[in-house]
């Protein structure tokens, strides 16, 4: 414990001790609130137990947290900001304490007031808050145009995704005679869809952390090479589920959505794993830029994520879910069962694609958001029988509200700890 | 942590979702298949002269309408503009008023048979009866295309289970002219009753015979209505 403080002055110390702790906190926060995105729809349509969902979700998060967290950790601890134009490595770490300090009071307050603002938009609000305080040219508006227009296209994104998933099954299953049999022979061709996709993002720089890398038709084989797998797996287990024809049409469409309620479990998993790839960055890329740049001496934007931090961020996230994740699971479970199974999974799979996709280009977005679009895409193509369009203007306001805040408090800390620490 | 702040998630993804409108139709549909029967029960005891049962159904009438008025009125205070259906809100609300007129039309049955007691010939008993019938078999298919609604929903919308709806819409359709035939007859034969029946009678009789047929009517209005809600 006393090498990993080698060297560093008790200021040091304390700026790193304090953004461990407010690292910790984010994605606790993270963990106890999101999951429930993931895990609610299954748990609330029975296809699994609140047990066995934080327990999958603590799991998910964590890889999708190591393995494909430290893009978009990157752009947040020095995409958004050119850190190298500083002039001491002292300012960068104050900087990017200030940042997650900001962004956890934030959180902390709309978590009271029960606003459903997002991680994501209070720690970016945050670094480009603190950017234009040292100074504007170090803001990389590039960048923060595109995570801009991320936000925007995001949800539209997952909308749009999920709403042709839901059409081809309404199609290619629904609207058949023998809709069960059809599900039996579409099953496992989704099962190998997302598996292909999940797995592509693992091996396709995913691993690198743990010393293994692949090039892009190495990483394709291996994925194609495990979605296969899976689908002929799935083949048997949709064989096992699927026992009897049904008598009623009732009966018809409660063994569709049993089904579905199986097919969900995966895609409820693949969401957790996105979002653990894209979210934990909130937490764990401010913290990752304090603890190295303290502990090297020298701002190195390029320097790689250590997988203590990634494990701080998994970590959390874990705590998050089992400490209070799992109430708002149970919470969310209960009130969403307007989502059956076969509206969750396209809504789902619409949003994994499109978060990991975004993760692999370093864009921090919220999951959230994202799988708000794929719902309502879903709800378009008359997949829910209602859908709240307040919604919309509820998490415009959030934006608009949380980008400033979240900038001025950082601004506000970051004087302050100055005067008092440097 | 205090109990009060664990309580304040933030999940905007509830937020998204609202109640299913669906259901609070098919929980009025619901009260008109209840009020229908007890009209039934208050209008043959009626003609079997069981004034007593009559009235208690009567009663029941009253009861069921007034509750299935409430669903209504709690289905169009809460469908403000922001809210996004699987099917076309205007038709739904329309669809539920169509529901609301066969329930007025019921209750104003029992009401107008309430204002004298009268013990008919047979031969108007059967006439009645077999008018109150049609009515009623009319109102059950209608019932039967309303309930097959959420399993339209169910299977978005598919071919097999719109179809399934449309033969009970055809169905009402077909009891609905043959209602407004015996409507026509049963009113044909007050007139020639001749001295059988006095002008109070005959007043009594006709208008029940129109308040008969209006239900019938509403349950055609009505699953037209259903029949718009399928469009694709």
């Amino acid at each position: 414990m006393m090498e990993f403080f080698n060297a560093m002055s008790m200021t040091d110390i304390i700026i790193v001790l304090i953004a461990l702790v407010t690292g910790f906190y984010m994605a606790w926060t993270i963990g106890a609130n999101d999951v429930a995105n993931s895990m609610g729809t299954s748990v609330g349509s029975g296809a699994l137990t609140l047990k066995k969902a934080v327990i999958v979700a603590g799991i998910f998060e964590f890889s999708g947290a190591i393995l494909v967290g430290s893009h978009v950790s990157s752009t947040i601890k020095s995409g958004i900001i050119q850190p190298e134009y500083l002039q001491t490595p002292e300012i960068y770490a104050l900087a990017m304490l200030s940042c997650l300090l900001a962004a956890a009071i934030w959180v902390f307050v709309a978590t009271y007031f029960s606003l459903p603002i997002s991680t994501t938009h209070a720690i970016v609000g945050a670094v480009i808050g603190i950017g234009l305080l040292l100074s504007p040219s170090l803001v990389n508006f590039g960048i923060v145009k595109n995570i801009a227009l991320s936000w925007i296209f995001s949800p539209l994104l997952g909308g749009l995704i999920s709403f042709l998933f839901f059409k081809a099954i309404t199609r290619l299953i629904f609207a058949k005679h023998d809709s069960i049999e059809s599900l039996r022979k579409i099953g496992p061709y989704l099962v190998f869809l997302n598996l292909a996709i999940i797995s592509l993002s693992i091996f396709y720089k995913g691993l690198a952390k743990l010393g293994l890398s692949y090039t892009a038709m190495q990483s394709l084989e291996i994925s194609l090479l495990i979605a296969l797998a899976g689908a002929f797996a799935s083949v048997y287990i949709l064989n096992t589920i699927i026992v009897r024809k049904p008598k009623t049409d009732e009966e018809k469409y409660n063994q569709i959505e049993r089904v579905f309620g199986y097919l969900q479990v995966m895609t409820a998993c693949s969401v957790a794993f996105a979002h653990g790839a894209n979210d934990v960055a909130n937490a764990i890329g401010p913290l990752a830029a304090v603890v190295n740049t303290l502990r090297s001496g020298v701002i190195d934007p390029t320097s790689s994520m250590p997988i203590y931090i990634l494990a701080i961020g998994g970590i959390g996230i874990v705590v998050g879910i089992s400490t209070w994740g799992y109430r708002v699971i149970d919470t969310v479970g209960k009130k969403i069962t307007e989502i059956t199974p076969s509206r969750g999974f396209c809504a789902e799979i619409g949003t994994t694609i499109t978060v990991l996709f975004c993760s692999k280009l370093g864009l921090p977005i919220s999951t959230t958001q994202v799988l708000i679009g794929a719902v309502m895409g879903v709800g378009f193509a008359r997949g829910i029988a209602a859908i709240d369009f307040s919604i919309i203007r509820r998490i415009i306001v959030s934006w608009l509200m949380t980008l400033p805040i979240a900038a001025i408090s950082s601004i506000l800390i970051y004087l302050s700890l100055k005067s008092l620490l440097l | 942590m205090s109990k009060r702040f664990r309580d304040r998630i933030r999940v905007p993804i509830l937020g998204t979702l609202s109640a299913d409108p669906l259901e609070k139709l098919i929980k009025h549909a619901k009260m008109v298949k209840k009020c229908t029967e007890s009209m039934q029960i208050a209008v043959e005891a009626y003609f079997d002269g069981d004034f007593d049962k009559f009235e208690n159904y009567r009663q029941k009438v009253i009861e069921e309408e007034e509750k299935a008025d409430r669903i209504k009125r709690s289905i169009r205070n809460h469908l403000p503009s922001r809210i996004h259906m699987s099917v076309d809100k205007s038709n739904y609300l329309l669809l539920v008023t169509q529901q609301d007129k066969i329930l007025d039309y019921e209750e104003d049955v029992v009401q107008w048979l309430s204002m004298r007691n009268v013990e008919y010939s047979d031969e108007i008993v059967e006439l009645f009866k077999a008018l109150t019938k049609k009515s009623i078999e009319t109102i059950n298919y209608f019932e039967k295309a309303v309930f097959n609604l959420p399993e339209v929903l169910a299977s978005s919308f598919s071919d097999e289970e719109r179809n399934e709806t449309k033969i009970y819409i055809k169905k009402v359709s077909k009891s609905e002219y043959e209602s407004d035939l015996m409507e026509h007859e049963v009113s044909k034969k007050l007139f020639n009753i001749g001295d059988g029946i006095t002008s109070y009678d005959f007043y009594h009789l006709m208008r029940l015979v129109q308040l008969l047929g209006e239900i019938s009517n509403h349950a055609e209005n009505a699953s037209d209505r259903v029949r718009t809600l399928l469009a694709r």
